[in-house]
Parts: structure tokens; sequence; C-alpha cells
């Protein structure tokens, strides 16, 4: 879960892009500072289903089943910067 | 050839999932399945197997069988922003549970005071190519005793 979340982060633009993120059960829903930096190939890389789905700043990221688990690793990995 | 039977979830109208207004489900992002319009909010154990998802809000779960299949049910549509609100937990993760078993109970009333769709999502996630679906052609089922999903290969 660790791998797939430091996967994650990368594709989003990194932890000084993700103003904050939270894991559903099949989506991880985020607040971006610039979606623009979003790399959508490695989102699929690291297991995205479908494309994103963007709303201004909101970004909804299908991942499968295990939303929340990837979304509380990737919190974890942005309070330790 | 296995052949594995998936009991209804919950009680009330069976609704195709091109239906549901989330297009996650709708689309099938994750899989297939059938959706519930539930007259009823408790939640059963659609199959024996183990909880391995159970999200802190309460509003879904996923159980892992034999054969690696796996079922999710997800309660009611936008649900999560309840934060655990109107759920009640009847099982944790990791629990060994049975088919029928009570999963989590939703507080129908207070999903339609929040102003949310109580419409729930069975869905089949990652099912491996080969296994044949076939869905119920009842209109209405019954928690715990009636088939809604069989699968086969």
């Amino acid at each position: 879960m660790q791998v797939k979340a430091q996967a994650y982060l990368e594709a989003l633009g990194g932890p000084a892009n993700i103003k904050d993120i939270e894991g559903c059960i099949t989506r991880l829903r985020m607040t971006l500072i610039d979606p623009s930096k979003i790399d959508v190939r490695k989102l699929q890389a690291a297991g995205m289903v479908g494309r994103p789905m963007i709303i201004g700043k909101g970004v909804q990221v299908v991942v499968g089943t295990y939303a929340e688990l990837i979304g509380a690793e990737i919190n974890k990995i942005l309070k330790q910067k | 050839m296995t052949r594995l039977e998936l009991l209804a979830p919950m009680t009330g109208r069976v609704v195709p999932m091109e239906e549901v207004p989330d297009p996650v489900f709708s689309e099938k992002m994750l899989g297939d399945g059938l959706a519930i319009e539930p007259s009823e909010g408790l939640a059963v154990a659609p199959m024996a197997g183990s909880l391995v998802v159970f999200h802190s809000a309460g509003h879904a779960f996923a159980i892992e069988g034999p054969e690696s299949v796996s079922v999710l049910v997800h309660l009611g549509l936008e649900t999560v922003s309840l934060k655990g609100a109107g759920f009640e937990r009847l099982a944790e993760v990791g629990d060994t549970v049975a088919a029928g078993q009570p999963i989590v109970k939703m507080d129908l009333a207070a999903i339609a005071a929040a102003g949310l769709r109580s419409i729930s999502p069975i869905v089949l996630p990652q099912l491996d190519e080969g296994w044949r679906i076939s869905k119920t052609n009842a209109a209405t089922v019954q928690a715990g005793r009636d088939v809604l999903i069989t699968i086969e290969r």
C-alpha cells in the first residue's frame, strides 16, 4: 500500500501540489494546487481506473476498493515532510 | 465448473448498474454488478468470506470469498460525507463472515434527510476474465435470502 501511495503521490504532482486528500472507498478525492501537474500515464501505471475527474481544483481518481488505505498512506507520507 | 452465488445484501428493488447516478458505477469502472434501492436499512454479507474492507465511515464494505472473488457493497451514494452518521457497524475488518450475516445498518431516514440517495451498488471488482455473470430477473429481492448474482467458470 505504501508503494502504491508513493506512486500516486508522484503522479499527482508530488506532495507540494496537494492541498488535501482523502480516500473514499473507490476513489481518492483531493484538492490540488495545480491540477495540470497530474501525470495521467503515471496514474494509470499506479493502478487508476478510467480517467481522473477534474472539477476546478477538485480532483477524483478511481483506484479500486482500497482507496481509504491508499489515502491514509498518502496522508502519512505528507505528514512526514 | 465452479459456481458462486451472491445473495442480495439488502432488501429492496433491483436496479440495473447502468441506472446508478454515479459514473464510477454506471460506467462499470470497477466492475459489473447490480444495484438495490433498499426498502430496509440492514446490509448483510452476500457471500461467506473475509471482511477485507470496511470503510471507517461505515458506508461501504468488501468481502473476499472463495477463488479470490471479491464483492463490494456501497451503501448509498456520496454517503462517505456523513462520516459514519447514519451507519451502525455490526462487524469489523478481518472478521470471517457467513453469507447473510449482518454487516451494517443504514438509517434510511437519516440518509434521505441529508439529501443523499440510498441506492446501493453491489460490484464485483477486478473479476478475472473467464467468469460468466448472470443477474437476477427479479424486480425485488430480500436480503440474505434471494440470489442476486451468480458467477460461473
